[in-house]
């Protein structure tokens, strides 16, 4: 079984990638423009080897609490309120154990009996400080808490780091994960994951959206469109049983939004623009 | 081949990709050796993926890798491929220095083209963000690309970091502050702790370079300048050539006509030499400790051109690398090939400086809003 039945269509550097990411037992960061198929790598991946998919979506202000773990106060508090009625004596280690303790992503991940796939999505978006929180994790595949001591993963996680640029991630991170660059699929690629998402597209239509798209990166876009956006525009037009470019010019240009998703990259493709990228594609 | 040459081979290759700025270490090394002998049918191909993931950390890295793989494993096949691509890239270098040369003014009918409305819209805007402003010798073209560059400034408004910090009233209460706070009620609730997120901009000090060597490239980076210090209230700027001065009113003028008119009225902030080292030596000496704080981040403008001793800049530099939180240097000669005349500067500065970004177009300057530690 490989990616390809799992309906995720790679080339081979990214298949290498992932047998090298499995072999060394290494994160991998996957770099790329937004809708080149980042997070869905994860998705496949975690469908290829039947285990579970453990999502941390990051954001600005990102913190432990939210990504490791934390101590159930309300708990705790109970806790300590039923043992000084009952005249307990209070011990620190009993509030500080594992039955108070919360779980969030990156602490089930290493906790789980079989590896999952742990896909830590938009890393860039979030701040310096969780990138710090993040190295012990990557490079041992442990998590210290102060209170309670280190916890060793059960079984070593396949992690997916992703990120789109829009911020210079530390050398301390890349240091702790292989790289793999994500660039906008072939057109022959590109053809087959259409094929795949749309079973009943016309072979004639699909060659044409795939040289009309790439025809249209070539252009000085705001937000190039990527293959999630390609999927949505074949759909639109198989729905509307386009099996021609040319023949249906107008229809074209109303479900452009599915490619164009900045009102200044609509306005640059004029008609003029427009009938000259149909012209390249068919 | 044995073994010990393998890893002889692959040893040499890691210090090759070392010169060229990749960073191996001894982790990648073994990580190499191991999934290659890993391999059950050797194959250059699957060979390449694999060094290639293990050895680059970004784009620029993933994309230049093809070309140092081949030098070192097919110097000979890469010598022709090289011929080959040279010419390619003779060619298109070619060609995009002719549309250069066409904003420039040298053709003055592509010149027009150019500005006439056929063509305004974004295919231009990048053709002049891209262009070297050296090269952009027609006033609209100029006027386009410094309005380019004070709106890109501006951009860093939304690169903002998130900060938490404890307060008595807000929206969201803070468990673990509360029940810290509240220790001495037995962790009743008594006095909550609310935690309010806010955003911070990053604190900015610029030092320009306004000496006559950097005449081409002010009315470009003057904008850009003006721009970063609009973007937050609490940025600062000045000025040096022998001296320093402080311009950050200057710069927060309004109008562009009104900052032009009072930069162009103080003539004591245009002489020809250039000290940088003395100039930095003033600004520790006399700004630095009412002006930074430990999350400044210091952007140097010039091309580095300076009288000073290169070990007095080091001096200087290092100074005020530890007081700092980054130092940028934003150097315009960057762009245009080799330096020759200032690498001596240079070098001395390498070490206290975090990142040598050229600056000679908008599309460099771009870049370095990206390159700001937030």
């Amino acid at each position: 079984m490989n990616l390809n039945d799992v309906g995720y269509i790679p080339d081979k550097k990214l298949v290498t990638s992932l047998d090298l990411m499995s072999q060394l037992n290494r994160p991998l960061l996957i770099e790329g423009e937004a809708g080149v198929g980042k997070t869905a790598v994860a998705i496949a991946l975690a469908k290829l080897h039947d285990c579970n998919l453990i999502r941390l979506q990051c954001y600005e202000g990102l913190d432990i609490q939210s990504s490791i773990y934390e101590w159930n106060y309300s708990k705790q508090l109970l806790w300590i309120n039923l043992q000084k009625e009952n005249n307990n004596q209070l011990e620190l280690k009993e509030i500080f154990s594992e039955e108070f303790l919360l779980e969030r992503p990156l602490l089930q991940a290493i906790k789980e009996d079989n590896p999952p796939v742990l896909l830590i999505d938009e890393v860039d978006r979030a701040d310096e400080a969780f990138e710090a929180y993040l190295l012990e994790l990557l490079s041992e595949f442990q998590i210290s808490i102060p209170e309670l001591g280190t916890i060793k993963a059960k079984s070593i996680p396949y992690v997916i780091l992703t990120s789109n640029g829009t911020r210079e991630l530390s050398d301390a991170l890349r240091r702790r994960c292989l790289f793999h660059y994500l660039d906008y699929p072939e057109p022959e690629r590109e053809f087959s994951i259409i094929e795949q998402s749309i079973p009943n597209i016309n072979s004639q239509i699909n060659q044409q959206i795939v040289n009309f798209v790439h025809a249209l990166r070539k252009q000085d876009l705001n937000k190039p469109p990527g293959i999630a956006e390609t999927i949505d525009w074949s759909t639109a037009l198989t729905g509307l049983y386009i099996n021609d470019l040319l023949e249906a010019k107008e229809q074209v240009s109303t479900t452009l939004s599915c490619l164009l998703k900045t009102r200044e990259d609509q306005q640059k493709i004029n008609d003029g623009e427009l009938l000259k990228l149909i012209n390249i594609a068919v | 081949m044995s073994e010990v040459c393998f890893k002889e081979k692959i040893s040499g290759f890691a210090h090759h990709l070392r010169e060229n700025g990749h960073i191996i270490g001894i982790k990648e090394l073994t990580d190499i050796i191991d999934s290659i002998a890993n391999l059950e049918q050797p194959d250059e191909k699957i060979s390449r993926h694999y060094l290639r993931t293990i050895c680059c950390r970004n784009k620029q890295e993933w994309h230049q890798f093809d070309d140092l793989f081949d030098k070192f494993w097919h110097p000979k096949t890469k010598n022709q491929s090289t011929n080959e691509s040279s010419t390619t890239d003779t060619s298109s270098r070619r060609k995009a220095q002719e549309s250069i040369s066409g904003i420039a003014g040298t053709s003055t009918s592509q010149c027009e083209s150019l500005t006439s409305n056929e063509h305004r819209g974004a295919g231009k805007q990048n053709t002049i963000a891209k262009a070297d402003f050296r090269f952009l010798n027609d006033t609209h073209a100029m006027r386009e690309a410094e309005d380019l560059a004070e709106k890109l400034a501006i951009r860093l408004k939304s690169r903002t970091r998130t900060h938490k910090k404890i307060c008595m009233k807000g929206k969201n209460m803070d468990v673990r502050h509360t029940l810290r706070k509240n220790l001495s009620n037995g962790g009743i609730p008594i006095k909550p702790a609310y935690a309010v997120k806010y955003k911070k901009p990053p604190h900015l000090v610029l030092l320009h370079d306004v000496s006559h060597s950097m005449s081409w490239n002010n009315p470009l980076l003057f904008r850009f300048a003006r721009g970063l210090i609009h973007a937050c209230s609490k940025n600062e700027a000045f000025v040096f050539h022998t001296k320093l001065f402080c311009v950050t009113d200057l710069y927060r003028e309004k109008s562009i006509k009104q900052m032009r008119d009072k930069l162009e009225s103080k003539n004591h902030l245009w002489l020809g030499g250039t000290c940088i080292a003395e100039s930095i030596r003033q600004f520790n000496l006399n700004h630095a400790k009412k002006v930074l704080k430990h999350d400044s981040i210091i952007v140097i403008i010039s091309d580095g051109f300076d009288t000073d001793k290169p070990e007095d800049l080091a001096l200087q530099l290092k100074n005020l690398n530890s007081r700092s939180k980054q130092i940028l240097w934003l150097n315009p000669a960057l762009g245009r090939g080799p330096i020759k005349s200032n690498s001596h500067n240079i070098a001395a500065a390498q070490p206290y400086v975090d990142h040598f970004l050229p600056a000679h177009s908008v599309d460099a300057l771009r870049n370095v809003i990206y390159k700001i530690k937030l």
